[in-house]
């Protein structure tokens, strides 16, 4: 029974970070059942030796990129109205960045840097750790987050800071 | 230019944003931006995406988890799946050869005893009062005929030989092909018999049936008696509306005779 603790102790972030990704409460928390389940049908596969955690979320991502491909095939949309949170206050102080602007820029973020973005400021992975859940190299993790955050910075107006300079 | 024990370049930059950086290095990090204004700008920038993401999506986690989402529950539910569908497995091969053994049984009970029985006594029935009243036409060969036996053998798929009722003052005159049964090899033949007195009886008779089973029947059906059995080789159907002594008399010289004598062919 410590495989099922462990595995309840990683719910709320595997819920936290298909929310992000999904953006709609039903069908994140669908993903995160399919997920569970699988983990526990799949439990021989996993090396006790690698993390549990990381091995959670590969399986969730991989939920996630079939559901992704299916909507793809059908032709599906995401609903407009799964838009988290519209902020109470207008985008008041500048440098503030409006939360629905934020919401509607990572939903425009290709697909592998959200995925990255994500796991390292949502899930405060370490570098290490989300690049061993993409099973990418630490140089493409870094690479995709940098891309995420010009991106981001385009997409919420606040781009106003002056360029960064190839730094030595 | 701030001295840094390491490259304060772009990834190090990242790594200051996300808190990733052990401590000495933060320092490093801190101490470069403070001198270079763009750079700081830049960081700080990240920091509000963080914190943007951060308050999107971060409540999330302290929400409570429903219920379905319980591994604990998941794991049992599977498991109670995977009992119950062995269950359902189980119980559906107890349901299928039960009803297979039912079936066989009640195959045997309803449908070849009385369904075929009661058919082919039908049939018997109803030729014999269609043919003896015929004259001329009574049957379709005559019991003269060279082959009659052996051409109604092929055709009813069994070897027969017409009996021989002298004994009882009958003599053939002749047989014909009749439809069997459904459960009947090949059709049925159909042989007469006449006494002195003009009184005919017929034999309907049909390869066995498949289950060879050995059943006797004598009814009265019509103002006719119908004698039937069925053996292991032949089904026979006697009618006549001679008394039922003598039919069951006549039924037992036809029975040992088609049963046990069958090789001897004298009469066509």
């Amino acid at each position: 029974m410590q495989f099922l603790d462990e595995i309840e102790s990683h719910v709320p972030a595997l819920r936290r970070y298909a929310r992000a990704l999904a953006r709609n409460a039903d069908r994140a928390d669908d993903l995160v059942q399919d997920c569970i389940e699988r983990a526990i049908r799949k439990q021989a596969l996993w090396k006790p030796t690698g993390s549990l955690k990381s091995w959670l979320f590969r399986i969730l991502l991989n939920l996630y990129r079939n559901e992704l491909r299916t909507a793809r095939r059908h032709g599906e949309h995401v609903p407009v109205e799964t838009l988290l949170v519209e902020p109470a206050i207008a985008p008041a102080q500048p440098g503030r960045i409006a939360l629905a602007e934020m919401a509607r820029a990572i939903d425009a973020l290709a697909a592998e840097q959200r995925e990255a973005l994500l796991l390292v400021v949502l899930e405060g992975l370490s570098y290490a750790e989300a690049a061993d859940v993409l099973a990418i190299p630490m140089g493409t993790l870094m690479s995709r987050l940098g891309r995420a955050r010009a991106a981001l910075r385009l997409a919420t107006g606040a781009g106003d800071e002056p360029r960064l300079r190839t730094v030595k | 230019m701030t001295p840094s024990p390491f490259a304060i370049d772009t990834d190090a930059l990242h790594a200051f944003a996300d808190g990733q950086l052990p401590a000495e290095q933060r320092a490093a990090v801190e101490a470069y931006l403070a001198n270079h204004p763009e750079a700081a700008a830049l960081v700080a920038g990240w920091q509000r995406q963080n914190d943007a993401l951060n308050t999107l999506f971060a409540p999330v986690a302290s929400e409570p988890v429903p219920q379905r989402l319980s591994p604990h529950r998941i794991a049992h539910a599977a498991r109670t799946d995977r009992q119950r569908m062995l269950r359902n497995v189980a119980a559906t091969i107890v349901v299928v050869a039960a009803a297979g053994s039912l079936g066989w049984y009640l195959r045997g009970a309803f449908w070849t005893e009385e369904g075929v029985a009661d058919r082919l006594m039908d049939n018997a029935v109803g030729a014999h009062a269609l043919y003896v009243r015929e004259k001329t036409h009574a049957v379709e060969v005559a019991a003269g005929a060279p082959n009659l036996m052996s051409w109604l053998s092929n055709r009813i798929a069994t070897p027969i030989d017409a009996p021989s009722l002298s004994d009882q003052g009958f003599t053939f005159v002749g047989g014909r092909l009749l439809p069997g049964a459904a459960e009947t090899p090949g059709p049925a033949a159909q042989l007469m018999y006449e006494n002195a007195s003009a009184q005919r009886v017929t034999l309907y008779i049909t390869a066995a049936l498949p289950d060879k089973k050995e059943v006797w029947k004598l009814e009265n059906r019509n103002g006719v008696e119908a004698y039937y059995w069925s053996s292991d080789k032949v089904t026979c159907t006697i009618v006549s509306d001679l008394p039922e002594a003598e039919i069951r008399q006549l039924g037992q010289k036809v029975f040992q005779q088609l049963t046990w004598r069958r090789d001897f062919s004298k009469t066509s």
